[in-house]
């Protein structure tokens, strides 16, 4: 693996510099999340600084008495130092942090030492006592994915072929509720959907109340803490998450494609189906993504528009953090969520990847 | 009682400011603009530095001169006032780390509740007070004398008090609410609000199971309550576990009854008549929000001086008038009876001795069987 | 010759644009038929309507007799290739080229036979399984060939298909296009606004400028008899000359041009009267530079202002006397080879190179020498 894309073939000197920066590249890191996941202590910190310290000031050195071609060769990992450096500090090191503290327990409850001890009851703990909440999660962030979607997708489509000089209104239109907090907005469905609001008065003036409860969508005469609520609160708050995406794919679509296959002898709904909906999969797929992802570990919506039977995975965290005080089991629980995800998530790309699309 | 708001000015109410704020804290988000918004403690340079519930303190206003100032009057002392104290639970997450290593915090002054204050006290967390300093310390009302949370008094003053009770929203229940059995009535499926304050919720359960909370010492003895809490969850009775935004959902009808605050009936019943607070027939509880000095505060000295100024009648009687809480400080109901006979006769400001004796406060827990409480809590509560 | 194409009184009208005014040809089978024009002529306007993209304001457009005004593109038997090839992106070339017949639901075996046949004649049948864009330009063009032709339309409709390549491409595809047309036997209805590109592959141009078609012909026919100044400029180079008729007999005319020089020409076709305003053609490469003056009618005298050495050919630019600057091609080995710029020279030609055309040009001489000129035009 070559970061340095040489000209014409690897000189001696390349190599060598690849193997220079790469070295640095790992010593720093791994300096970094020492530090960051305070894996020493006292006097070894600072000799583990120095190291760092001793890193950068060397490959400086080498690149600035090796010349013109040193310099060349060895800048591309200089350029990724800072991005070396933030990932280290603000990903690595805390997720170092968080698998140790997981792996901890604490003496007593109010303690703030950890003691790393291999705990894997933890995660039993994670497992066995919020293995509701971990499928819940997956469940409610699943529908609402699917529900931004079939919203999502034919709004993005009108805005992108429709849409005309009001393209940048409508978009607008779209993002501007955004501008609010996140949490007023979610609050706001709680009154919206209120027992003696206006959504409920009219649903019960049409005389819908049975058909919403059949499916599912009223619970005993009400919207406000039910699962549909929690499921349309998330659904509303990533919507733009979904949408953007999508209308930038399809945004890039050449409408001469659809010309080309109506020319083809496709109708419209052929041309959609075989051209439009292929080429815009990775707006769909990076949507999902971007939806799927904090939705799964979401609590502001399970909080305020659901009930005590519908908690979602990041209200135990939250609560297990903020108010149990249980780093251990929390950290944990964090872990389980984040590993899911990344599973599913790899899952979802070996299915529906769109790397081969040009 | 037609008592017109005094906790109504600035175009917020002390109710509306802790919803929101209760919402943000709960979310876990910090407060800054809010906190802004709200003012409080000037500047760097300050004598002492009190951190407190938000809205427990009467301001500064045309003519009426707020309770900071009149200290500063009178002893020439300059008071930070902050409003950062939301939630017992998440402030002692934010704490921990600062006062279990051996530093210290800015504050010199907290009002946790009385069970946080019990526990920050046992952790050795908190200064004694220098009640030499304070002689207005005689005027304690005797009932807040020798605190299961704090035995030798040497600790903590009480701030302000109150009960929780029953609050309901009469048209939304359709007929009166007089007991916590009525809590359990399947009528009221998925109408009922219980609040995430653990001691408030399964105290007044086991009011109404028929157990004195304040004699508990155990897990198993409440168990009874966790079980009636945990069937009505399952049942979907309960439709959720919250702070003091409890009186949106009850004014909006969401809750045909709840678990409320005493403090809250004022402002809501001049928001809606259907409103009515109870002190349900087998019994509330107290509780207090007590004062304290975090260990190694910098103006031990200075808070001494506050300390003792707010436990002057006089004093006290214009914080009472203010905030309607039940104040701890004896002779201020018969400045008030002068001005307000109306709010001296009021119950849940004065508890009178048949009030008082329908009323108990939750047992101070060992660290191990409150931590069995708390998780058996949580895991109702499914957050 | 039998019609695959007909357009009656077709116009089309954009709110109170006239992108087309009533124009009616027809194409007959096997044509190689362009429409050539600067860009905003309506030449793509007229393809889009033929395709069915657009529909007529008036007039109708008929495809083997049969009137397709109202049917959508998606049943008409044409097949468009478009200017940036609107290749699939997603699919291989084999999908590309497949996708008509699949969406005529024809059985598998015929379209991956159909198709393969298809990717032969445009000598692509190796990259079958490559994406668009790991093919080069003249291969995606190719692509787009194919997948029209593979529907064996009734009518191939290009627009503007070779734009986008660079020059050296361009001819050969040239080449490529005529070859695969003659194989396929399909009418090819091409636009384009390059009328060297016209002029070499097509057996008919409809030349057209501002919603108007200005002439149909054969390629010599436009050539040496165009019908307007606007023709005779845009087609080929020309030097045009104003002047006045000031005698007639037959075929003969005697003109006046402004410069004072009096010449004369031989005309065939339309007719023009005394004192009429006239403008005469003279294409470059029926001039000679000549040393010395004739006054013969068939001359004129100027100074050489530019000579350009184009390899078989010499560009000369001479002034004539009244300041009007012509174009001359001539051998490179001419007897004028050893004039220099600013060597007076004489111009002479003969007598049917001379060709006369209604009016006056805006600026007389040659048409590709004034750069606004030839801005305006494209």
């Amino acid at each position: 693996m070559s970061l340095v894309e040489a000209p014409a073939q690897r000189s001696r000197l390349g190599s060598s510099a690849d193997r220079v920066g790469l070295a640095a590249l790992l010593i720093a890191t791994a300096c970094l999340v020492a530090i960051g996941g305070k894996w020493v202590s006292g006097p070894l910190t600072s000799v583990v600084v120095l190291v760092l310290l001793a890193v950068i000031v060397g490959v400086i050195v080498l690149a600035w008495r090796g010349g013109t071609e040193a310099r060349r060769l060895l800048a591309p990992y200089g350029l990724l130092k800072p991005g070396m450096l933030w990932l280290g500090l603000f990903f690595l090191a805390p997720l170092w942090s968080l698998l140790r503290i997981s792996l901890s327990t604490k003496e007593s409850r109010f303690d703030i030492n950890y003691n790393f001890s291999w705990a894997f009851e933890n995660y039993q703990t994670a497992f066995t006592e919020f293995g509701g909440q971990f499928s819940r999660a997956f469940l409610y962030a699943g529908i609402a994915t699917v529900l931004t979607i079939l919203i999502g997708y034919p709004l993005a489509y009108v805005i992108a072929f429709r849409g005309g000089k009001y393209k940048n209104v409508l978009l607008g239109l779209v993002v501007v509720p955004f501008f609010t907090s996140y949490l007023i907005r979610t609050i706001a469905w709680s009154t919206i959907l209120s027992d003696e609001g206006v959504v409920v008065s009219f649903v019960k003036g049409l005389g819908l109340v049975p058909v919403l409860e059949a499916l599912q969508i009223m619970d005993n005469g009400r919207l406000l803490n039910t699962p549909a609520a929690v499921i349309g609160g998330l659904t509303y708050n990533f919507l733009p998450f979904m949408l953007l995406p999508i209308y930038v794919s399809l945004e890039k679509i050449d409408i001469g494609l659809v010309n080309a296959a109506n020319d083809l002898y496709s109708t419209n709904s052929a041309a959609f189906r075989k051209v439009v909906f292929p080429l815009s999969m990775p707006g769909v797929f990076a949507g999902t993504l971007l939806t799927f992802i904090p939705a799964a570990g979401d609590f502001v919506n399970a909080q305020f528009l659901g009930n005590p039977n519908t908690t979602m995975i990041g209200n135990s965290i939250q609560d297990q953090f903020l108010r149990q005080n249980n780093y251990p089991v929390a950290s944990a629980m964090a872990a389980v969520l984040m590993v899911s995800i990344a599973a599913l998530v790899l899952l979802y790309t070996r299915l529906f990847g769109t790397e081969d699309l040009a | 009682m037609n008592r017109k708001p005094l906790i109504v000015r600035s175009g917020m109410t002390r109710r509306q400011f802790l919803a929101r704020s209760g919402a943000l804290g709960a979310a876990g988000l910090s407060l800054p603009a809010l906190l802004a918004a709200c003012g409080g403690g000037g500047g760097d340079a300050y004598d002492v530095f009190f951190e407190n519930w938000p809205l427990y303190i009467d301001p500064t206003e045309g003519e009426t001169i707020g309770t900071i100032d009149r200290f500063a009057e009178a002893t020439g002392l300059t008071m930070k006032y902050t409003e950062a104290y939301n939630d017992n639970n998440e402030y002692f997450a934010k704490i921990q780390p600062v006062l279990g290593a051996g530093k210290t915090i800015d504050p010199d002054i907290i009002a946790p509740t009385s069970w946080m204050a019990g526990r920050l006290i046992n952790l050795g967390w908190t200064e004694k007070l220098p009640l030499a300093d304070i002689p207005n310390v005689a005027n304690l009302d005797d009932g807040f004398k020798n605190p299961t949370w704090d035995p030798t008094g040497e600790y903590s003053l009480p701030w302000q008090a109150g009960m929780a009770g029953i609050a309901y929203n009469s048209d939304a229940a359709g007929r009166e609410i007089k007991s916590v059995a009525d809590l359990f009535d399947p009528a009221f499926k998925g109408k009922i609000g219980m609040l995430s304050e653990m001691r408030d919720t399964i105290g007044l359960i086991l009011m109404g199971e028929g157990i004195d909370p304040s004699t508990i010492s155990t897990f198993e003895e409440a168990a009874p309550a966790f079980e009636k809490l945990e069937k009505a969850k399952a049942d979907g009775q309960i439709r959720a576990f919250t702070g003091n935004d409890y009186t949106d959902d009850l004014l909006a009808g969401n809750f045909a009854a709840c678990i409320g605050w005493s403090g809250d009936l004022f402002q809501l019943e001049t928001e809606s008549e259907a409103v009515k607070f109870v002190i349900p027939e087998e019994g509330g509880t107290r509780w207090a929000d007590v004062m304290v000095i975090p260990k190694g505060a910098k103006n031990i000295a200075n808070a001494a001086a506050w300390m003792n100024f707010v436990y002057d009648p006089e004093q006290a009687a214009q914080l009472t008038t203010y905030n309607m809480y039940v104040s701890p400080v004896k002779g201020v109901r018969e400045i008030i009876a002068a001005s307000d006979p109306d709010l001296a006769e009021n119950p849940l400001v004065f508890p009178d001795e048949a009030t008082s004796s329908r009323l108990r406060a939750f047992a101070q827990l060992s660290d191990e069987e409150e931590a069995k409480f708390d998780e058996a809590f949580s895991a109702i509560t499914g957050a | 010759m039998q019609e695959v194409i007909k357009l009656e009184g077709v116009s089309k009208r954009y709110g109170d644009f006239v992108a087309l005014h009533e124009t009616s040809f027809s194409i007959g089978h096997g044509e190689f038929f362009a429409m050539l024009g600067p860009s905003g002529c309506g030449k793509t306007t007229t393809l889009k309507m033929i395709a069915g993209f657009e529909q007529p304001t008036t007039g109708k457009v008929l495809l083997d007799g049969a009137d397709v005004s109202d049917v959508p593109p998606y049943r008409r038997n044409v097949n468009t290739v478009f200017q940036q090839y609107a290749l699939f992106p997603h699919m291989s070339v084999f999908d590309n080229v497949a996708f008509g017949p699949r969406s005529k639901k024809k059985d598998e075996s015929q379209v991956r036979k159909d198709v393969m046949e298809m990717l032969e004649i445009v000598r692509l049948a190796d990259f079958a399984q490559r994406k668009p864009s790991q093919l080069s330009g003249g291969q995606q063009q190719r692509v787009a060939l194919a997948r029209a032709l593979v529907n064996y339309p009734s009518a191939l409709l290009l627009d503007e298909p070779l734009a986008a390549l660079d020059l050296k491409l361009r001819e050969a595809m040239q080449i490529e296009l005529k070859r695969i047309q003659r194989e396929v036997e399909i009418s090819f209805i091409f636009v384009t606004h390059d009328q060297h590109e016209a002029l070499t592959m097509s057996d008919r141009i409809a030349v057209m400028s501002a919603g108007h078609v200005e002439q149909i012909g054969t390629p010599e026919e436009i050539y040496r008899n165009p019908s307007s100044l606007f023709v005779a400029g845009f087609i080929g180079s020309a030097n045009l000359l104003a002047g006045t008729v000031e005698s007639s007999s037959g075929t003969e005319y005697v003109v006046a041009l402004k410069s004072g020089a009096k010449v004369k020409v031989q005309h065939h076709g339309s007719t023009f009267s005394t004192g009429e305003k006239v403008s005469l053609m003279l294409r470059p490469e029926a001039l000679n530079p000549v040393a010395g003056s004739r006054g013969d009618g068939l001359s004129l005298g100027g100074t050489l202002t530019d000579r350009v050495y184009e390899g078989a050919t010499d560009r000369l630019v001479v002034r004539l006397t009244d300041g009007t600057e012509v174009v001359c091609l001539t051998d490179s080995d001419a007897h004028v080879a050893h004039k220099v710029v600013g060597d007076s020279v004489t111009i002479n030609w003969q007598p049917q190179a001379g060709y006369l055309l209604a009016g006056w040009p805006e600026v007389s001489g040659s048409t590709t020498t004034n750069v606004d000129q030839i801005e305006a035009a494209l």
